[in-house]
Order: structure tokens, then sequence, then C-alpha cells
């Protein structure tokens, strides 16, 4: 994890420069983890695709502004956080029951993969996107991000209660919904 | 004492000073109400984080966008950069268009593939006179004499997988734990190579030379096709991705003909079972390193685990083992394979190091 922060520093200095390989390395290096983290919060596979390239486009134009001294993951996810929550705002709620079927189908048109019954129903998802905006965030940063709680104060511009907030409410509402899948 | 079920996530994510450890383990100590709180937590933590997780987009493509777009943008000057930033009221504007970058780059990128190519070819040209000229002049008697190609041998590891390219064109991606005979050069009527393992073969056409795969007790024959053969646990599966082979077994003599989509499966007795529209893309999942389980059974599936995360599996329960499992799983650790298959199939798997125990 370290190494990895440290890779990512170095690479910063030189995007700084406009440098476009060091961007190439540093999008390879942080697509999976701004995908699904734009997919955990939107539950829209097409959607999280679109927004992950406009986030590091948008980081991309906004280099300048960018402080190294701050965590420029944070910052990052700070982009695709505004992006996501704009496209969440922008569409009507999705009821995940109804269109769990559709997802999976459009997952195996494009991409001819065969979802057999191995999966589990995603009551976890669904779960999750029961869950307040801000306390979703914190969640699935925690959670699926490996953020530790200060790079999330961070992220989100919030102070490090809030986070202690958000998560127990986020989990006492989890705990509550998946109570089923506990035993 | 109260402590905050965030505190325990904290525990979790190892992210608590070592007082606050302590105070965790005296709160444990506590009550048993306590423990079972701290252990639902942790349950609820762990199934969260093993639910499904939709592949990544292919990141080649959408860096090629996003190149696009930058470069677009830095093309078109800097009149928009004077735009005052606020990073909280970002929207996600609509796309302009991207035809002409489109366009100009896609010369570009022919260019590189030609020149790539060029490369390729000289590279592989260079490998060939090299170790041609070598086995001739070092030993020019012995050659002559020698009139049996000299065979060459690859071998994975566990966890590895290599793209060959042969002497006549044909490209060979062989899977981990796998091993491919093959001449520097081949003379004679036939190409010939030899294959234990998986392989996916893209074989260069060529009708007065047809190209054969002896794998177990099958040769698979064909002039020019693309095809994936698998020989694990006495089982060979012919799966054809574009053209025709023909694949028959030395023991039983038995002969089928085989075209795109098609599948026929080998016994270790020589008779086969031929599968007429199979999903290729499930059977070529390893070459985009995806584990790929189509009601397989779990002592075979953790085989494939086994070569793919070069790990050692033992399952002690013999119920377990015959129990099968299907589905796709795409570059995930090998403790989230491992908890959906503990989850689905209902057994208790224990990982520790190189080692995976199946209960």
């Amino acid at each position: 994890m370290e190494e990895k922060d440290g890779k990512i520093l170095c690479l910063l200095r030189r995007i700084k420069e406009k440098d476009e390989t060091a961007f190439k390395e540093f999008f390879y290096l942080l697509q999976p983890s701004v995908f699904h983290f734009l997919y955990r919060f939107t539950s829209d596979i097409s959607a999280a695709e679109d927004l992950t390239q406009d986030t590091f486009i948008k980081f991309w134009e906004n280099i300048d502004n960018l402080d190294l001294s701050l965590s420029p993951k944070s910052y990052l996810f700070r982009i695709a956080k505004n992006l996501a929550i704009n496209f969440v705002s922008r569409k009507p709620p999705v009821d995940l029951i109804d269109e769990n079927e559709t997802i999976i189908n459009i997952i195996s048109k494009d991409r001819m993969i065969n979802f057999d019954s191995v999966f589990l129903n995603d009551e976890y998802q669904k779960a999750i996107n029961t869950l307040p905006e801000r306390c979703r965030l914190v969640f699935i940063l925690s959670r699926f991000e490996g953020f530790d709680y200060s790079e999330i104060a961070a992220g989100l511009e919030i102070s490090l209660q809030t986070v202690k907030n958000q998560m127990n409410k986020a989990l006492s509402i989890l705990r509550k919904k998946l109570a089923s899948h506990l035993n | 004492m109260v402590i905050e079920p965030q505190f325990i996530i904290r525990y979790i994510k190892d992210e608590l000073t070592p007082e606050e450890k302590e105070l965790l383990d005296r709160w444990l100590e506590e009550s048993d109400a306590n423990k079972e709180e701290f252990g639902s937590l942790v349950l609820l933590w762990d199934k969260i984080g093993s639910s499904k997780k939709p592949a990544n987009p292919n990141p080649d493509k959408q860096w090629n966008y996003i190149s696009n777009r930058i470069s677009l943008k830095q093309a078109a000057g800097t009149e928009n950069s004077k735009n005052e930033f606020d990073i909280n009221s970002l929207s996600v504007k609509e796309r302009p268009a991207v035809k002409s970058a489109d366009h100009k780059k896609e010369i570009n990128w022919r260019w590189i593939y030609k020149a790539a190519a060029i490369l390729i070819i000289s590279f592989g040209i260079y490998l060939f006179y090299s170790r041609y000229l070598a086995n001739n002049s070092s030993s020019q008697i012995v050659a002559v004499k020698d009139q049996v190609p000299k065979n060459s041998e690859l071998v994975t590891k566990k966890g590895e997988k290599i793209t060959l390219l042969l002497s006549d064109g044909t490209t060979v991606y062989l899977n981990s734990d796998s091993k491919l005979s093959y001449p520097y050069t081949f003379r004679g009527k036939e190409r010939i190579v030899e294959l234990t393992g998986e392989a996916y073969f893209s074989v260069k056409h060529d009708t007065s030379k047809p190209f054969k795969v002896i794998s177990g007790s099958t040769i698979t024959t064909v002039t020019g096709t693309q095809f994936n053969i698998r020989n694990r646990n006495n089982k060979v599966s012919i799966v054809v991705a574009k053209g025709s082979v023909r694949a028959a077994d030395i023991k039983s003599e038995k002969v089928v003909n085989l075209t795109k989509g098609e599948m026929a499966s080998f016994n270790s007795a020589g008779s086969y079972i031929k599968n007429a529209n199979v999903n290729l893309n499930n059977y070529l999942a390893w070459r985009s390193n995806k584990l790929f389980f189509s009601k397989t059974p779990l002592d075979e599936a953790m085989n494939e685990i086994e070569r793919y995360y070069d790990v050692n599996v033992e399952i002690e329960s013999d119920s377990a083992r015959k129990k099968t499992i299907s589905g796709i799983f795409e570059t995930e650790s090998l403790d989230n394979v491992l908890s959906i298959i503990s989850l689905t199939l209902d057994v208790k798997i224990i990982h520790t190091g190189r080692k995976v125990i199946v209960k």
C-alpha cells in the first residue's frame, strides 16, 4: 500500500508537468479502484464506466489545482464522488430489485459472461444502495477502497468524527437489512 | 463499557492503536453478548466484501478515449484553461464529438502496429536464423545425418503463461503448468508439436504442410485455424475458435471433425463427446486471466485454482469433492474466490500461506 502511494506521488510530479506517459501509468494503476467505487455508488455498470473516464479527464484538466501535500488519491476520489453524486441525483432512484435481472442480462450480453447460479443474489449491493448518500460514500471508501478514516475525511471534506458517525450509521442499517444473511 | 460498531471495523482493518486494541480486548472479555456482536460485525464486513464485483472495463479502450480527449483539449489551445474551476460543482458534460481525433489516432495506431509488426517479424527472423545457424555451424555433420528435427521444450510453471511464436509463424499461448515440445524448424511434410496441459493455437495457414498437435492419445490436425486444446485430468478437450480441425484418437481410432464453436472431449479410453455450440469466451477465458467453471467438480476446480494462484489445495471432505461449481471469476484475489466458493458450496475453506484446506 505504502509503496503504491509513493509511486503515485512520483507519477503526480510528472503529471503536473503534463507528462502523458506518467498519466497513463497513473490511470492504469487506479482505474480498477475508481471504477469499483463508482459502480458501488451508482450500481450502474455503464454509468460507472463512463464516469471513470470522466474522472480521469477532469483530473488531468485540473492538475494545476492539485496540491501535492494533499493525498492525491483523495483528490481523485473527490472528483469521482462529485461526478457520481451528480449522476445519481440526475437519475431517478432505481429499484435494484427489479433492475437486477436486466443488469445481469446486460453484462452477459456485453461480455458474454455466463453468470450461472454461482453468484449469490446480490442482496449486499442492494442493502448498500439503501444507505443515505454520505453514509454510502463513507462505507464504500472504507470497505472497498481500503481508505482509512483520515483519508475518507480528507476525500469527502468532512471531519473525522463525522466519518465515525456515518460508519456507525451505515453498519447499523446494514446489520438490520442483512440480519437474515448473518446467522 | 459500550463500543461503537465502527470501532470494531477499525480493528478488522488493523487501524487501532495498541491502547485501543487493549480496550477492545477488555470489552470482548466482558460478556458473551459482546463477543457475539463482534462476530456478527466481522461476518457482515466479510460477506459484503465478497459480494459480486463487475468486470473492470477494458483499460486500453478507456485510455484511448481519455488520451484522445486530453490531446484534443491541448490542441484546442489554452483559451478554455482560464475557466475558474470549482471541484465541488463538477458536472458531467455532454461529450464533444471526438470523431476527427479518433480518426487521427487510428492512423497513428496503424503506424504503430505496422512498426511493431516489422519489429516482431525481424526479431523472429533473427531468432530463427541465429538458432538455425548455431545448430548448423556447430555440428554440421550431425545436422546432415540427423534428419529428425531437433526439438525444443517450453514449460510453464504454475501461475505463469507464455506466448510463443513458432518458426512457421504459428502462435501458441501456453497456459500455466503446461508443456509444449516443438522443433526449431519444421522439416518434412508435417508440422508436429506435442502438448501437455493447455494451450491456444493460432496456426499459420499452409495446406501443403498440415499442423498436428499430439496431446495424450489424441492427434489434432489442421491446416490453418485457431483452437484451444486442454489436456487435464486424463481428458483432452478441443474447442475451435476459427476454421476447422480434425481430431483423432490413436487408441480408439475414433475421428471427429470440428468447426467454429464446436468442442470435442476425449476421455482416457479414447471415446469422445461432441458439443455443437459452446460459448467460446468461456473456454478461452484463461487467456484473459479469468477462471471459468461450468458444473465443474470441486476437485477439478481446485486443480485449476492451484495452477492459477500457485497454491497447494487439499480436500479433506469426500462429499465436498463432488460438489459442482459454475461461473466465471475475473482476476480476483484468491481469498475472494475461496470465500465465494465456500459460501456457495457451503464448505469450510482455510487458507494459510500457500496452503488451502477444504474441510
